[in-house]
């Protein structure tokens, strides 16, 4: 049994209640809308209800026949208040009855959902204060255009516009074609810049005289390595380090740590003292870094240097790897 | 029924009438329309007539001819229309006979 009706006097909950239930149903589930008092900050003063009331009825009548053919439901009440309605009173009482809960709560749920976005009723808020008033709009109404010419269709329904969005907190003001394209542009570019370095990494090293100094491979020091020398070198086998150079230093960096002494400076000296020092320096004979007194007998001095040499050898291979190229 | 409906206010636009007629050649008919609501304030009136309406139509003239005859230029879009009691949309064919009912329907806030 349906009860549809559209009333200009408050509704009793319990009432309706009493219309829908029966000695056969285990469940009766009821929606009661109210009126609120404010809205968006603004106090709301009264609400003011209007329908198109010929329409209401057929289209309440549809909407039961629409739940009765999704859900075994007993009895359908739907009153909807009409005219003022004070704040905190029921606009809609929507209770159905039925033999078990899960279906009378899922049709009142959809009873409420329907009947916002298609039933020909119409509710208008008015303010305390500045004596304004607005007639409202219930997001599930379909045709909610916010540009005219947009051709709204039931398949094609907008729902949640936001309206008056403040123009500051608008960051892209382009429409979904445009972004569309921007990203595909962004892909397209960053994918061409990764395109021109691999070729340039992997695929021109014949002709590379305007390149840079790219690198084949570099040896990087293994996380557990016990080597004492840190090896971090690359061979160019082409490119702007490679000019004039035709093989490996032997001993770079020993002059950046003791002003070394060229043969000129001391031509016809053989056992220089000083380039005994140096080696002496250079690879750490703690009597010489301490500039205490070495020994007299130039052998005995070469004698510590192999012994040296062979001591960091045996625990740094690298080095001796390093000098034989 | 909100008080404003009851005064009922005819509207005729008796070039538009001959210029339908002249254009479409088919029977001309009038229909009852009602306003509720936002659209309702804005036109001034609950209730009009249209006249010189093609027997034949489809929902965008009938948008067309009550935006114009009821001055619903500044909520146009943002209607659409009942003929019957039941709702029309843009694009849709209809054929409508005198004294068809036809409802301007702004968006609903009911609930």
């Amino acid at each position: 049994m349906d009860h549809l009706k559209l009333v200009h006097n408050e509704i009793n909950v319990g009432d309706i209640m009493k219309l829908v239930s029966s000695p056969s149903c285990g469940a009766t589930s009821l929606f009661v809308g109210t009126t609120r008092d404010n809205f968006e900050g603004k106090v709301v003063k009264r609400l003011v209800y209007e329908a198109y009331e010929g329409m209401v009825q057929k289209s309440l009548k549809t909407l039961c026949d629409d739940i009765r053919s999704k859900w075994n439901v007993h009895g359908i009440a739907i009153y909807h208040r009409l005219g003022e309605v004070a704040v905190e009173e029921a606009s809609i009482v929507i209770a159905v009855s039925s033999e078990h809960r899960a279906e009378s709560l899922q049709a009142v749920q959809y009873a409420i959902d329907k009947l916002k976005a298609d039933v020909p009723i119409w509710k208008k808020e008015e303010y305390d204060g500045d004596a304004t008033s607005q007639w409202k709009e219930n997001k599930e109404s379909s045709w909610i255009k916010t540009e005219p010419e947009e051709n709204v269709t039931p398949e094609n329904p907008v729902s949640f516009i936001v309206e008056n969005v403040p123009p500051e907190l608008i960051q892209v003001k382009a429409d979904d074609a445009e972004i569309k394209r921007r990203m595909e542009a962004f892909m397209e570019f960053k994918r061409n810049q990764v395109n021109l370095s691999n070729i340039r990494d992997f695929c021109s090293n014949s002709s590379s005289d305007s390149s840079c100094a790219r690198v084949d491979a570099a040896v990087i020091r293994q996380k557990d390595s016990k080597g004492h020398l840190r090896v971090r070198r690359v061979l160019n086998k082409t490119g702007p380090q490679t000019q004039g150079i035709e093989q490996w230093p032997s001993t770079s960096g020993a002059s950046s740590v003791v002003p070394s002494f060229t043969p000129d400076n001391k031509k016809g000296l053989a056992l220089d003292n000083s380039r005994l020092r140096n080696a002496e320096l250079h690879l750490g004979i703690n009597d010489a870094l301490n500039y205490r007194p070495v020994p007299k007998d130039v052998y005995a001095r070469l004698k510590q240097l192999e012994d040296r040499i062979l001591f960091l050898e045996g625990v740094s291979p690298e080095y001796s790897l390093e000098s034989l190229k | 029924m909100a008080p404003q409906q009851q005064q009922e206010v005819e509207v005729v636009v008796q070039q538009q009438q001959q210029q339908q007629q002249g254009e479409r050649g088919a029977a001309a008919v009038s229909l009852r329309v009602l306003l509720f609501a936002g659209a309702r304030e804005l036109a001034g009136t609950a209730e009009g007539v249209l006249t010189g309406v093609p027997a034949r139509t489809d929902v965008d003239h009938l948008l067309r001819r009550v935006t114009e005859a009821f001055s619903l230029g500044a909520m146009s879009g943002a209607f659409i229309l009942a003929l019957n009691h039941d709702y029309v949309m843009p694009g849709d064919q209809v054929r409508v006979r005198d004294g068809d009912e036809l409802a301007v329907i702004p968006p609903l806030s009911g609930g």
